[in-house]
């Protein structure tokens, strides 16, 4: 029978233990959540935002000439940039890993030490330290691909509408390509040795090993990386904003989401400044719509195909 | 509007490899290095140069005017002192923006932030070389401010971001300064009454 509490027998102990999580949880994330979402129904000037327009934020956002125009481009962007980490970040990661748990590697540690440093760096810091080593004048990239003899290479790689977004988002998967590394890593070390062992006496060479037993084993922490990179990077801003600021130059080439909702609902256009709240929260609304959705799709993605055989 | 963007667009051979990736910051630093002949900027700077590098030496022209006859400088106010009339102490403010505009304020304030000019009555003797060239320039000049300020920012697109798009793509040459100068009129036409 389960214990009841003293002061009332109908509510049951455990209630007391997640009361206190429950109300943090509900008043840092449901809260504001709600807030926001109610907030993208409502327009006005500065800090006053009481008129209400229902979807009018949306229409606009979706629809409505220049706004719809940077909206879209943001949101292409956006997919430009978890793409390029899904495909770079987490097939480096898979690869780093598939070595370092390989028994024939030496100073094993010291590589994984190394892969792993870049994502204990502050992103301020690596931003910057990219931009410099990407400078077109006295940029290190620029100058070692001059010195390999490909000088017709050399670009100013910041500065070019084609370039920019993509070579942002190889920076950021430079920093954060140990965190699949790890994942992937402490997830091939926990797979029996007895399979490969059955493997190798089947007479399964390392390509077979690998597509039979290593990859169905840890397809589900794919799956777990996949929804992780989905939302990191569907939120993100930070790298953006180090290298390139806050109004996507060139050309808008560099607008993601994070950038747009900032320059819309939190600074305002550069030079006037003044926010637009409305719009701002309905941006993050359809954000958080997009996030909602994609992680729904990708854990049925990954539940059904990680179950079979 | 289409000479403007054609003047502009002719500046492209003159600029550094790689100047699309170039900033306002490493281009300060590659005319402060003696990598650069010339540079635009404005008289804010100044106290900036003279902190970095206090040997450095430079001047100022002003950028060649299409037709001598009509010549204008940009004088840009930045910045206003108001005082809210529904304050308690009105007489008091008073005093202080009285000084503020007096001869000692505005002599202090123009010599120690050095590139920013006192707009008032009597001007006061500048003791910064470079300010007083700054200074000089307007001789002779009618004086502007910055066209898009007073009118053309209160919308969207505002002025201000189209100038600056249609300028980066005219210079890199993606579009031709006819082209900057309709996208320029179709812009502000959206929502500016007189360009309707």
């Amino acid at each position: 029978m389960l214990q009841r509490s003293r002061t009332s027998p109908f509510i049951p102990v455990w209630i007391w233990y997640m009361l206190p999580g429950l109300i943090v949880y509900t008043l840092f994330m449901a809260l504001p959540l709600f807030k926001s979402l109610q907030l993208s129904l409502y327009t006005g000037s500065g800090f006053r935002i009481e008129t209400f327009v229902g979807f009018d934020n949306y229409r606009q956002l979706l629809t409505q000439g220049d706004v719809a125009r940077r909206f879209w481009g943001a949101f292409g962007n956006t997919w430009i940039f978890f793409l390029v980490h899904m495909v770079v970040q987490n097939s480096l990661g898979l690869l780093f890993a598939l070595l370092l748990s390989g028994e024939a590697l030496k100073g094993r540690s010291a590589y994984r030490t190394v892969i792993f440093i870049p994502a204990t760096l502050a992103i301020v810091v690596t931003g910057f330290l990219w931009k410099l080593l990407l400078n077109p004048q006295w940029g290190a990239v620029n100058l070692f691909l001059e010195m390999i003899g490909l000088e017709s290479f050399v670009q100013p790689w910041l500065g070019l509408e084609g370039t920019a977004l993509i070579v942002i988002s190889l920076v950021s998967s430079w920093q954060w390509v140990g965190i699949p590394t790890m994942i992937f890593l402490s997830a091939l070390q926990s797979i029996s040795n007895d399979l490969f062992e059955a493997a190798d006496i089947d007479g399964a060479g390392p390509w077979t090993t690998f597509w039979r037993i290593k990859l169905p084993l840890i397809w589900p922490i794919m799956g777990v990386l996949a929804i992780l990179t989905f939302t990191n990077n569907f939120n993100a801003f930070d790298v953006v904003f180090a290298m390139a600021g806050a109004n996507g130059p060139p050309g808008f080439s560099t607008d993601i989401l994070g950038t747009y909702f900032y320059r819309v609902g939190i600074a305002g256009e550069h030079p006037v400044g003044i926010p637009n709240m409305g719009l701002g929260a309905a941006v993050a609304s359809i954000i958080f719509v997009v996030l909602f959705v994609g992680v729904l799709l990708m854990r049925s993605v990954f539940q059904s195909d990680g179950t079979e055989e | 509007m289409v000479s403007v963007f054609e003047a502009m667009a002719s500046l492209e051979l003159y600029l550094p490899d790689g100047y699309q990736a170039i900033s306002y910051n490493d281009s300060k630093a590659l005319f402060l290095l003696g990598e650069a002949a010339m540079w635009f900027d404005g008289s804010w700077t100044i106290s900036e140069f003279e902190a970095s590098e206090p040997d450095f030496n430079w001047s100022v022209f002003a950028p060649p005017a299409p037709s001598a006859d009509e010549q204008r400088i940009t004088f840009h106010p930045d910045a206003g002192v108001a005082i809210n009339p529904e304050s308690d102490h009105i007489d008091e403010t008073m005093i202080f923006v009285e000084w503020l505009s007096g001869s000692t304020a505005s002599e202090v304030l123009g010599n120690e932030l050095a590139g920013f000019f006192p707009m008032v009555a009597d001007a006061p003797t500048l003791t910064n070389e470079h300010a007083n060239e700054f200074l000089a320039l307007n001789q002779g000049r009618e004086l502007d401010v910055r066209f898009p300020w007073p009118k053309l920012m209160n919308g969207d697109p505002s002025g201000y971001n189209l100038i600056q798009q249609e300028s980066v793509q005219v210079i890199t040459g993606e579009i031709s300064p006819q082209e900057a100068a309709d996208r320029m009129e179709e812009g502000i036409s959206q929502w500016y009454e007189p360009a309707m």
